[in-house]
């Protein structure tokens, strides 16, 4: 199997990012936008059927998928022209995620199996607000 | 016996395909396999045998030492400490490198450091290829060179450092920053495996 790749690291739409350190979410009461850096060689290992998973481990605690999507190549398309490229993905289960702990966000790229990961971003340090 | 001592941030070469445990993004990673290195992420297969890419500048080693059930003054590096950071433990396997804490009274009366290891073993030809991990900073160690050609590196948290008490050290070992560390990295074997044990 084909080595994973590796994105750059995602971010909230509107919520400025850190250098290094726990990201800080401010939750509104829309869902949020979670933005994933596309590139050409992510775009070109892409078949439809693939999936994109998001999921949430508090410190200590077990993970959590928060977000699934079987993404189509129009979609896909829009990401990789649009600029810069990026994946967009509706996030609305945060909200009902419990503020105190922080999380580990971890987001990925699998085939229509889920097993198999094609591309995933770096993991994310969250803490919301 | 020789001594030498100092300050400094650690780094630590990890060999594609190595296991090493560490921390990363308030998560615990035991026996972590390095599988590739794109951009500044590390792509690591979990032991449950998930795959995860987390930033290098994200991870720190978890390793502790513990003496083990054998009375000869002799251990393995244990993976994951519960508490704490500072660990001078890393993947010791196929670097050269042997660990052990010994149970005295310390050097010369000195407080037990924190961490102890040991560098009996000559390295191995070769040098690594990646380097991706660090060590948190700042930690004090003293490395004791003995006639029969071993060492002792005692590892202190640098705020509880008892200070060297035996006599000053013969020599300083300056820090290195991450760049010349990683610019050193393709000077022999022997030199690597002097900083990633000790610099």
């Amino acid at each position: 199997m084909p080595t994973p790749i590796i994105t750059q690291n995602v971010v909230f739409k509107g919520q400025p990012r850190p250098r290094s350190g726990v990201y800080t979410i401010k939750l509104s009461s829309a869902c949020e936008i979670l933005q994933v850096p596309m590139t050409q060689a992510i775009y070109q290992v892409y078949t439809v059927g693939d999936k994109w998973q998001v999921s949430v481990q508090p410190t200590g605690g077990a993970l959590q998928i928060i977000y699934l999507e079987v993404t189509t190549q129009a979609k896909m398309d829009f990401a990789i022209n649009s600029t810069p490229p990026t994946f967009n993905m509706e996030i609305c289960l945060l909200k009902s995620l419990s503020k105190t702990p922080t999380y580990t966000l971890r987001v990925s790229m699998t085939d229509s199996t889920g097993t198999n990961i094609k591309a995933l971003a770096p993991n994310t340090l969250l803490r919301l607000t | 016996m020789n001594a030498l001592v100092k300050t400094t941030q650690q780094f630590i070469p990890v060999v594609l395909g190595e296991r090493f445990s560490f921390k990363a993004d308030d998560q615990e990673y035991s026996n972590a396999q390095l599988q590739d290195i794109q951009g500044g992420s590390a792509l690591i297969r979990t032991q449950a045998g998930q795959t995860e890419a987390i930033s290098l500048e994200s991870m720190r080693l978890l390793v502790t030492l513990e003496p083990n059930d054998r009375n000869d003054n002799t251990s393995t590096a244990t993976a994951v400490a519960s508490g704490g950071e500072l660990a001078i433990g890393f993947p010791l396997a196929g670097l050269g490198l042997k660990a052990y804490t010994r149970q005295y009274g310390g050097i010369y009366g000195l407080p037990e450091p924190a961490f102890q290891g040991a560098v009996p073993e000559l390295p191995p030809s070769g040098a690594p290829s990646l380097t991706v991990v660090t060590i948190a900073v700042p930690v004090v160690m003293e490395i004791w060179s003995y006639s029969d050609g071993s060492q002792n590196v005692n590892v202190y948290p640098a705020d509880s450092y008892p200070g060297f008490r035996a006599g000053p050290p013969s020599r300083y070992i300056p820090g290195v920053t991450r760049g010349e560390f990683e610019q050193n990295d393709k000077l022999p074997q022997h030199d690597a495996i002097f900083r990633l044990s000790y610099s």
